[in-house]
């Protein structure tokens, strides 16, 4: 597995587990909107702004970070590559 | 003031275009705004009672949200009536409105305002990770208290809803809605507000403000899809986990914030001690913790001010 495979599965592992009851991440499209999807809960984007500061080091909130960037898993992908 | 990163709300396929109440408001527009501007404030509460009991009857749910103000009053408000209840909250919304319209037409009006507790906003600021204020559900949870803090120096941003004013719809969002909002931003560092569909960047600028020890206000209110059941009163009340959700996740101080009117053009904010967060249970459930403490922190105030409390009339307000 690439690095960049093993960082998707890591990514999606987390985001099921802030995901809604009966919802699965693996059935959600990278680019596809996890908010506008109902796949997330709004609250999520903050585990998200965490999440990438605590395991890529990512301070999002000191960042320019456009948050449209958080709200796809190809966009938090672009984001953590970017790092 | 310096402009304060804000989202746009987009429109959404499940927002109605315009809704019968928006209409009312509508009609009742012109009416309000010659009573803000000719009437002198002190007739205002009077009017407004006058009709509160007629916006009751073309109140949506009414049924339901009756019924919710008995189940939640119990026995335990023996001087008063769920009707007194409903007719004194309905008041103090035109009040507030009034209020409102005075200000765009004479922005000369300057009511008593104090901050009881304000050390509590001092001390959490010392600390440097920021404020979440959690305001109650009150009459002058709003207008009343960004003059409050911007009065007594400090910089806030609001989290708002694009519902805020009036009513969700679509008409409303554009045309209603802006005549109460354009006038709190006055006084407001920034707003916040959430997409009907995305939340990130309105949670996000929240983030940011907190990451430079600023203030953000957040209401007690259930527009979250997911929000927390706790026992009130004599029933049971939701809130909204997003308050306290935000503060752990960020290491802010969270600050409960009620609002009260003591008397005509009198005001006071009461700023309440902390809410202690524990980082080592599981968010949900420290969610569930805080709001239990929140409400039993604004439950004397509640019975206190029975009629400047919102949170009778509406349940879930998705």
């Amino acid at each position: 597995m690439s690095e960049l495979e093993d960082e998707r599965r890591a990514l999606i592992d987390f985001l099921q587990s802030l995901a809604k009851p009966g919802q699965t991440i693996d059935n959600i499209d990278d680019d596809e909107h996890l908010f506008a999807s109902g796949a997330l809960d709004s609250l999520a984007i903050l585990e998200i702004i965490v999440y990438l500061e605590q395991n890529y080091g990512i301070d999002v909130p000191g960042s320019d970070i456009d948050p449209a960037s958080l709200v796809s898993i190809k966009g938090i992908l672009e984001t953590i590559t970017r790092s | 003031m310096s402009a304060a990163p804000k989202t746009s709300s987009t429109a959404s396929p499940r927002r109605r275009l315009i809704l019968a109440a928006d209409l009312v408001v509508l009609v009742t527009f012109p009416f309000m705004f010659l009573v803000a501007v000719l009437v002198p404030p002190r007739f205002w509460y009077r009017i407004a009672s006058f009709f509160a009991p007629v916006a009751n009857m073309l109140a949506l749910k009414k049924a339901e949200s009756r019924k919710h103000v008995r189940d939640l009053m119990g026995d335990q408000f023996p001087d008063t009536t769920p009707e007194a209840v409903e007719n004194e909250s309905m008041a103090r919304f035109v009040e507030l409105n009034l209020r409102t319209f005075r200000l765009y037409a004479r922005p000369d009006w300057q009511p008593r305002l104090e901050i009881s507790g304000e050390q509590h906003l001092r001390d959490a600021l010392a600390q440097g990770r920021g404020v979440v204020l959690w305001k109650a559900f009150f009459s002058h949870a709003s207008l009343l208290t960004y003059m409050a803090l911007h009065e007594a120096g400090y910089d806030v941003t609001a989290l708002s809803h694009p519902a805020h004013g009036f009513s969700n719809s679509a008409f409303a969002i554009r045309f209603l809605n802006p005549s109460r909002s354009k006038i709190e931003d006055r006084y407001l560092k920034g707003r916040a507000t959430l997409g009907q569909d995305d939340p990130s960047g309105a949670l996000l600028a929240l983030a940011r403000e907190l990451r430079a020890n600023g203030i953000v206000t957040i209401a007690a209110i259930a527009w979250s899809a997911d929000p927390v059941t706790v026992r009130f009163l004599a029933g049971e009340i939701e809130l909204a986990p997003g308050a306290p959700h935000l503060a752990a996740l960020t290491g802010a101080t969270l600050l409960p914030l009620i609002p009260i009117q003591r008397g005509l053009d009198d005001y006071v904010i009461h700023i309440e001690p902390p809410i202690e967060l524990d980082a080592n249970v599981p968010a949900r459930e420290r969610s569930e913790t805080a709001a239990r403490e929140f409400g039993a922190r604004i439950e004397k105030y509640v019975r206190a001010y029975p009629g400047q409390w919102r949170g009778w009339q509406t349940h879930r307000r998705r």
